[in-house]
């Protein structure tokens, strides 16, 4: 089976394509730039919604509430005017997500302001998309944000992965090893891998090794995009990595 | 694959992966994964090729000499043609589309068509497993972004008039260069001093022409400053995501220029996202004032280069070459200093609470610009646009009490600047009320002692009602006017005497009193008193019949209790020999007031061609109503008498009928709650205090009327006299 992305059918997570983001995106948005906005929208609600669900959000409310999250920033140039204490732009935001749930006033507003514009396809979600729960019952909303945050970055990550590897023309063999990137224990053996693609079992382990290096990269790459000095990088990475436990 | 509800244990570390993990993977183990590669940096290659080397068989990489977020920069040996070339290539996943890859060709393929001697000339463009590459001529040499390029440009005096020309010279043959590029349609896009490299001879060479910002737009912006540089050589067009012109390049040009004169870049910051707003926003700081040095023209040149409008910069790359050309022949150059008018827009632009102000007094515009133009410095023109604020609104002020109309009408944003403030950014979802004063004259004086009364009634109004709320003021030369306005509901409050309130409660019923004026100072000043000359040998107020009065202006509450005490000392209308008020209008109109500010002031007024006192003391009448204080500075001559001494306690604040139950509630909580001595001594008649309005105080005053409107009756009906 194809990942959900290949099969075009319109998910999120395939116009959420690895690239523009954060401040710049903020800032445009802040501006005015719808299409900013959209494309904030749909590469961050995941964790917004879960953090709006683990509030205790009903289904429709928390969907009413995400798209409001993000109207509320078309119309006030909401995360413009909060300006971040640090560079975390996880952090940020949350806060401002916080910021506006805690606002008694979007109560009142939320149905007609998310209304307006269709920001997010909810038709199109699968189940567990539109749930975003997180499996714990015991999980607090701000760590159900960070799991979701730290699962969309790692699916936006496979994803360009998996975009490079195609356009390298080794996009079959990407979704026979990509198994192999947590560990050899998964997935059909080398030897397997070898003798379907016409190579050596050592050329297949040198390309493992490869994919699991760049997709590293990648991590660092993206998180480097969210936070302010390089230097934050791992401090982020093993934050996110708290969340998953 | 199963389905989702299926629990998969992670082969490597073994916990569980949950189902709704989208990719089916140790979400750690993968997280992982990027802390174990730490030490590779952000941008790297594709995982495909030796060593991440690109494997190019035609190509011998030498030494990889440059990293950027476009990918590495090699040196190599083309080995068909055994020539050292520079090979770019550029990392493949921000390429990673079909429709990017295609445009980054049809760009490079573009630039590889330049032809000039100060542009890197590409020789091959193609792509190597999915990773486009560029080859070039290799330039010996630096960058102009490199300090040892540098410093011979900027750190050597700029005092010494050759480095300035050195500067120009460079800059003049990069423009040159940049335009041939846009005469072929290809758009340099990221021009910054990276891209300049410099031969050993010192001449410049231009590389990655309409290629860098492709790669970079989608990471460039996004990427922090450290990790790619800052947005500090962006357009303000290129930072609104606005569409691109030659124009973008000319402003690239113009932040080297500045950046090689003044050392800086034009502006900085600690995050992209503020230099992308001040490249917005804010003007740069002309390069003299940063180094004394740098010639005016050749900054002029540079800051036309700089302007936030792309069609104020220079036309062409070309007349920028040929200004900076005019600079070192000693010509006069074209560009022309910001004029004033320029320098007033752009002000504007960032100063849209202050400029609508001073917009809406059609000032003198040549006196403001010049004024403006004259300072420098944001703080300067701040306080000299309040100072234009301040003396233009007196002047119309004067003007308008001069001409026929009615009022004036004063915002509060205006009437804050006035008083020295600068005003609140104009809010949406603000309420505004209009408060009404009458000023038969000196409005000025009026107006000023009214602002801090009112900024403190706006600011509790505001807390109280949790909007942000002001109170415009208008200033009405008569009362019969302010009363109507206040009736028709053009006016929310307005201030009127008790015998006003009364009438306008008998014909509009919904009007609200909320609160009294309770008179300040010494005691004499707010008591009245009805008095005689020594020699009429009249001892009690009974024994005014037959004598004549003057009473104070016929609408004044003063008159009023004076009438009523006259009625109650059982004199009438009839029984006066003669009688007349002073008519506040007349004198008004004659100019014969100059300092009234309530009808007391108004009878006692010394330069006045007719005070109560010189009336009785001419014999022009035998008996008047005066302020206390002012008959007690005639007593000493111990030429009058005091027949009767009352109270003055008219004054009020009512609002208008249908005002909204809460903005009466709460402006009468905010000027109840005003104590403040400074605020209350500079109101009109400094007040001791403002008190709510009670019902009982409105019975009073009706009692009063009644036995008033007695006066005009006739002598015969039967009221009892109590006077004495």
């Amino acid at each position: 089976m194809l990942p959900a992305h290949e099969q075009g059918t319109g998910s999120v997570t395939q116009a959420a394509r690895f690239g523009t983001t954060q401040w710049s995106l903020v800032l445009r948005a802040g501006q005015g730039a719808e299409e900013a906005l959209f494309k904030l929208c749909q590469i961050y609600w995941p964790p917004l919604y879960a953090f709006i669900r683990r509030r205790g959000h009903p289904l429709d409310e928390a969907q009413d509430l995400t798209q409001g999250f993000f109207a509320h920033v078309l119309e006030h140039r909401a995360l413009d005017t909060v300006a971040p204490a640090k560079g975390r732009f996880r952090s940020f935001l949350l806060v401002s997500l916080k910021h506006f749930l805690d606002n008694e006033w979007h109560k009142t507003h939320a149905i007609k302001r998310g209304g307006r514009q269709v920001l997010i396809s909810w038709e199109s979600l699968k189940p567990h998309e539109r749930d975003l729960l997180g499996p714990s019952d015991h999980m607090t909303p701000e760590k159900a944000f960070n799991r979701r945050w730290a699962l969309m970055l790692l699916e936006r990550v496979m994803d360009r992965l998996r975009t490079e590897c195609v356009a390298a023309h080794k996009g079959e063999m990407f979704e026979e090893i990509k198994e192999h990137l947590t560990g050899d224990a998964g997935g059909k053996s080398y030897r397997e891998i070898a003798a379907q693609f016409g190579t050596t079992e050592g050329a297949v382990k040198v390309t493992v090794h490869r994919l699991r290096r760049r997709f590293g990269e990648l991590v660092r790459e993206q998180v480097g995009r969210t936070v302010e000095k390089p230097e934050e990088i791992n401090e982020e990475i093993r934050e996110l990595f708290a969340a998953l436990n | 694959m199963g389905p989702i509800t299926e629990a998969l244990k992670c082969p490597s570390c073994g916990s569980d992966i949950d189902p709704d993990v989208p990719f089916r993977q140790c979400p750690k183990c993968l997280l992982d994964l990027g802390l174990r590669c730490e030490g590779n940096a952000a941008v790297a290659a594709a995982p495909w090729g030796k060593d991440a080397e690109p494997g190019l068989p035609d190509y011998e990489i030498l030494e990889r000499v440059g990293r950027g977020g476009m990918g590495f920069v090699y040196r190599a040996r083309q080995r068909s043609l055994n020539r050292v070339v520079a090979l770019k290539v550029v990392g493949g996943g921000d390429l990673a589309s079909p429709a990017a890859l295609a445009r980054f060709r049809r760009e490079a393929e573009a630039a590889a068509k330049l032809d000039h001697p100060n542009i890197v000339p590409v020789y091959e463009v193609g792509e190597h497993e999915a990773n486009p590459f560029l080859v070039m001529r290799f330039i010996e040499g630096a960058s102009l972004a490199e300090p040892l390029a540098w410093r011979p440009l900027t750190e050597a005096g700029l005092g010494d008039g050759r480095r300035q020309l050195e500067i120009a010279r460079l800059v003049a043959t990069v423009a040159r260069a940049v335009h041939y590029a846009h005469t072929r349609g290809v758009l340099h896009r990221d021009l910054k001093p990276s891209n300049i490299l410099l031969d050993r001879d010192g001449n410049p060479h231009l590389t990655d022409f309409g290629i860098a910002k492709l790669i970079d737009q989608e990471t460039a912006l996004t990427q922090t400053a450290e990790l790619l540089g800052t947005p500090c050589y962006m357009s303000p067009e290129q930072a609104e995501g606005k569409p691109l012109s030659a124009a973008a390049d000319i402003y690239g040009l113009g932040v080297i220029l500045y950046e090689l004169l003044t050392g800086r870049r034009p502006f900085e910051a600690a995050r992209p996202v503020e230099v992308l707003r001040k490249v917005i926003e804010e003007e740069p700081t002309a390069p003299c004032l940063i180094n004394g040095a740098v010639d005016r023209d050749l900054a002029t040149i540079c800051l036309k280069c700089l302007d936030k409008n792309p069609t104020r910069r220079y036309g062409s790359a070309l007349e920028l070459a040929e200004d900076l050309e005019r600079w070192q022949r000693h010509e006069p150059i074209l560009a022309r200093p910001a004029g004033p008018i320029r320098r007033l827009s752009q002000w504007t632009v960032r100063n849209p609470a202050l400029a609508t102000l001073i917009g809406g007094l059609f000032v003198g515009i040549a006196v403001t610009l010049g004024l403006l133009a004259q300072a420098r410095e944001e703080k300067a023109r701040k306080s000299i646009a309040l100072a234009i604020l301040r003396t233009e609104t007196a002047r119309q002020l004067q003007e308008i009490w001069a001409s026929p109309s009615p009022f004036f009408g004063i915002k509060s944003e205006t009437l804050s600047a006035m008083a020295g403030k600068e005003p609140a950014r104009l809010r949406a979802g603000e309420k505004r009320f209009t408060i009404a004063f009458v000023a038969p004259a000196n409005p000025l004086d009026r107006l000023l002692g009214a602002a801090p009364l009112l900024e403190h009634v706006e600011a509790s109004m505001s807390r109280l009602g949790g909007t942000p709320t002001r109170l415009d003021l208008r200033l009405y030369k008569t009362q019969k006017l302010a009363i109507a306005h206040l009736t028709s509901g053009d006016v929310d409050f307005l201030q009127v005497n008790a015998k006003e309130y009364l009438q306008m409660k008998t014909q509009t019923p919904e009007i609200q009193p909320l609160v009294r004026i309770v008179a300040g100072g010494p005691a004499h000043n707010n008591r009245f008193v009805i008095f005689t000359r020594a020699d009429t040998g009249i001892k009690t107020l009974s024994e005014l019949r037959g004598r004549s009065f003057l009473f104070g202006s016929a609408d004044s509450t003063v008159t009023l209790l004076a009438k009523a005490h006259l009625v109650e000392a059982g004199v009438r209308a009839t029984d006066l020999s003669k009688y007349r008020y002073i008519n506040r209008a007349e004198e008004v109109a004659r100019g014969a007031v100059v300092t009234p500010s309530s009808e007391a002031a108004d009878l006692g007024n010394p330069f006045s061609p007719m005070t109560p006192v010189e009336a009785i003391l001419d014999g022009l009448y035998d008996a008047a109503i005066v302020s206390e204080a002012r008959f007690l500075q005639v007593t000493t001559t111990e030429k009058l008498v005091l027949l009767k001494r009352f109270e003055d306690q008219s004054a009020l604040l009512v609002g208008r009928g249908k005002l909204p139950p809460a903005a009466a509630a709460h402006f009468r909580q905010a000027i109840t709650d005003l104590h403040e001595p400074r605020i209350l001594q500079s109101f009109a008649g400094a007040p001791s205090a403002f008190e709510p309005f009670s019902d009982d105080d409105v019975a009073k005053l009706h009692d009063k009327l009644a036995v008033e409107s007695l006066f005009d009756e006739s002598t015969f009906a039967d009221v009892p006299a109590k006077g004495q």
